[in-house]
């Protein structure tokens, strides 16, 4: 009986001795681990906008960390989910550094381009990091933010259309405004205006170039020359047409008359 | 004289106990107190690590173990200082579930207007806490045994 309740008072000391070491080192290993945050950097391609994160684990501490898993959930303002990135890291050993890079990656088939276009809104993000700590404590970190979406033709109008003769046409000359909210991008490309009658015949067309930076305003003319101002009518359409570097959008159809 | 007598010895046998058993809480007091002290609390600074460490939470662990260190060796020698030792393993084990809410720990704090929602597995903490406590719950139940047995062992011939 002696023997096993000395057993017993050895195993529990032991015990101790190896949760005291153990919560020790942890919560060291927890504290000196060291996370640094580089330049986001923003690219387009054909149909999609890939935002990449590039961060930095040090950990300097006794513990290996595994199954680093980053996700980004992004949600528009209706909360309908339009991207889910995921970022694995298998294995940060003990004493090493990793340099991770997290790809948001947003579809752009998947966005309605129109409303983002002309309107400002917001996304909704909730990012979610998930490890294991000294491959036994699991850790789950999450939180959300809301990023403002500042449209690139905000506030777009189109002025009364005025005409001008040339030696050989008719000129329809409309006044172009719109303000460029995004922080992201400018507004390069041209902006191609078609103009029709009120039994939807075609006259002619225009098209002007533009560059606008971030948090720019526009204003310009167009000029459209028509083909056969017999085919004129009080009232009509005018389709715009937006080919951007980055996005194509119409035709924006707005009446005139 | 012989009332005298009556009255000075259970206060002759207690005195050193209650002397033992203050300087055992005592002990048993800065033992936690201060690596408490010196050691978590400086992580207070850390945002959120007021929700994991309970300040109130710890000075309940530390009366449970300081009241139970004064107690037994108060009844040492005693059948009440193995079933004390008892009491003091199955408090410990509903003290360390309470505390560590299971295991899974929620925290929200608050860095630069963000909140971030943290949820920490320590269950191989609380495992390694409620093991401690069974053993020890053992061991107090075998002294238990032991000191009942050797009471109703025979006299030898």
């Amino acid at each position: 009986m002696k023997n096993a309740v000395r057993a017993l008072g050895w195993a529990t000391r032991a015990l101790w001795v190896l949760l005291m070491v153990f919560s020790a080192t942890s919560l060291y290993s927890a504290v000196t681990l060291g996370i640094g945050f580089g330049e986001p950097q923003v690219s387009y391609s054909e149909d999609a906008m890939v935002t990449s994160l590039p961060f930095l684990i040090n950990n300097t501490g006794f513990y290996d960390i595994t199954d680093l898993n980053v996700t980004t959930a992004i949600t528009d303002a209706e909360g309908k989910a339009i991207s889910s990135s995921t970022t694995f890291v298998p294995l940060i050993t003990a004493g090493s550094n990793a340099e991770v890079v997290h790809n948001i990656s947003l579809s752009l088939s998947d966005l309605n381009l129109t409303a983002l276009a002309f309107e400002d809104t917001n996304f909704e993000t909730n990012t979610i990091v998930a490890l294991k700590f000294a491959r036994a404590i699991p850790v789950q970190m999450s939180t959300n933010a809301s990023i403002p979406w500042g449209a690139p033709l905000y506030n777009l109008s189109i002025g009364e259309i005025g005409y001008k003769f040339n030696d050989t046409h008719l000129i329809g000359t409309v006044n172009l405004t719109f303000e460029n909210h995004s922080p992201f991008f400018s507004v390069t490309g041209t902006i191609r205006c078609e103009f029709y009658n009120s039994k939807g015949e075609y006259l002619g067309s225009g098209g002007t170039n533009v560059d606008v930076p971030p948090y720019s305003g526009y204003q310009g003319q167009m000029e459209l020359a028509l083909n056969d101002p017999t085919k004129l009518t009080p009232n009509g359409e005018i389709r715009v047409y937006f080919d951007m570097t980055i996005f194509s959008l119409g035709p924006l159809v707005i009446p005139y008359g | 004289m012989v009332k005298t007598e009556t009255v000075r010895s259970p206060l002759r046998r207690i005195a050193p106990r209650a002397l033992k058993a203050t300087l055992w809480g005592t002990i048993t007091f800065l033992l936690y107190y201060l690596p408490y002290k010196f050691l978590i609390m400086p992580l207070f600074m850390f945002p959120g690590v007021t929700d994991l460490v309970s300040e109130a939470f710890f000075y309940v662990f530390l009366t449970i173990v300081v009241f139970f260190a004064v107690i037994i060796k108060l009844f040492s020698g005693t059948i009440f200082q193995h079933a004390f030792g008892i009491a003091r393993a199955l408090i410990l084990m509903i003290y360390f579930i309470y505390a560590f809410r299971g295991g899974i720990i929620a925290l929200a704090p608050s860095v630069g207007g963000v909140t971030f929602n943290i949820m920490l597995d320590l269950r191989i903490f609380l495992a390694m806490f409620i093991l401690i406590n069974l053993l020890s719950l053992g061991k107090s139940l075998l002294q238990a045994i032991d000191f009942l047995a050797r009471e109703r062992e025979p006299l030898p011939i």
